[in-house]
């Protein structure tokens, strides 16, 4: 799993590019990424799922716990262009309703205004 | 409100392995998912739908070798497998059980009530909750993912380390065209 953190500039939203599976192998890592960038002053994150087509649940796991990380921050994280296979996990798992979900960039961004 | 809750029983059909296949490996972490591709490269493409069968069978085996066997691998996880109209698991570990099952149950509850009432803090530090054999890697909705997926029952041994699912896909019959 790769992870690309792209800044994007005048309204401090951070996108991070998630590359590969999120699973019980990938996660911890993954968590610690966020919990680090969060800690380093990222208050609005953008998490990009166009490449996560597995997610299990140690890796909601760790995404529920960096959505708490940021909201005791005082920030917010969303959820860009969530693929089928994730969609179902997060559906079946009856967690879907935590997370605000975008398919399109420019319209995630704008929603931290 | 309707709950959904983990049951035990013993003597459940769902445990009868007549013409099941089986396997069994070692309990190795690092071999999960490799076990799971190896029971799964034998279902039919219909029942896979994207890698949701995959990442359901993942966790069974997940909870068997982590939490039953300690990851210990002199200790066996064994799978029965079937594939005939639905699909049928058991995954049975050779660990103590699952001693913690109807505090789960009352905690399901409790997490069920807030998303009910809407209390979405509530419900996010339910969401992050982890039981009392849990580490930090462990995600705490794999049994949650569970009881919606596997929509043909799933059942614990009296022991509570051996699990028997099944996931329909036609709700329980077969059109027949003539």
């Amino acid at each position: 799993m790769d992870l690309d953190f792209r800044k994007k500039p005048g309204n401090g939203v951070t996108i991070v590019d998630v590359n590969g599976d999120l699973d019980l192998y990938n996660a911890p890592k993954f968590k610690q990424a966020i919990f680090d960038i969060v800690d380093t002053g990222a208050k609005k994150v953008i998490l990009n799922m166009r490449q996560v087509t597995y997610i299990d649940s140690s890796g909601l796991g760790a995404i529920i716990k960096n959505l708490q990380h940021i909201k005791a921050a005082g920030g917010d994280m969303t959820l860009l262009e969530l693929q089928d296979s994730p969609r179902k996990v997060f559906e079946l798992s009856n967690i879907i309703s935590l997370f605000k979900l975008h398919e399109d960039e420019t319209a995630a961004v704008n929603s931290f205004n | 409100m309707v709950v959904k809750k983990l049951i035990v029983d013993e003597f459940n059909d769902i445990f009868d392995t007549n013409t099941m296949n089986f396997r069994e490996f070692p309990s190795v972490f690092d071999q999960i998912r490799a076990i799971t591709s190896k029971i799964i490269a034998e279902a039919p493409e219909r029942f896979k739908e994207g890698n949701l069968l995959e990442q359901q069978l993942s966790e069974l085996i997940k909870n068997g070798i982590k939490h039953g066997n300690k990851c210990d691998p002199e200790k066996k996880i064994k799978i029965w497998y079937s594939f005939k109209k639905r699909v049928r698991f058991i995954v049975e570990d050779e660990g103590e059980g699952f001693q913690n099952l109807d505090n789960w149950n009352e905690y399901f509850k409790k997490r069920q009530t807030a998303l009910y009432n809407q209390d979405f803090d509530n419900f996010l530090q339910l969401a992050a909750y982890k039981g009392p054999t849990s580490d930090e890697n462990d995600g705490g909705n794999s049994l949650i993912a569970a009881l919606e997926y596997w929509n043909g029952g799933m059942i614990y041994s009296k022991k509570r380390n051996k699990v028997g699912v099944i996931r329909w896909y036609t709700g329980g019959s077969e059109i027949q065209v003539f």
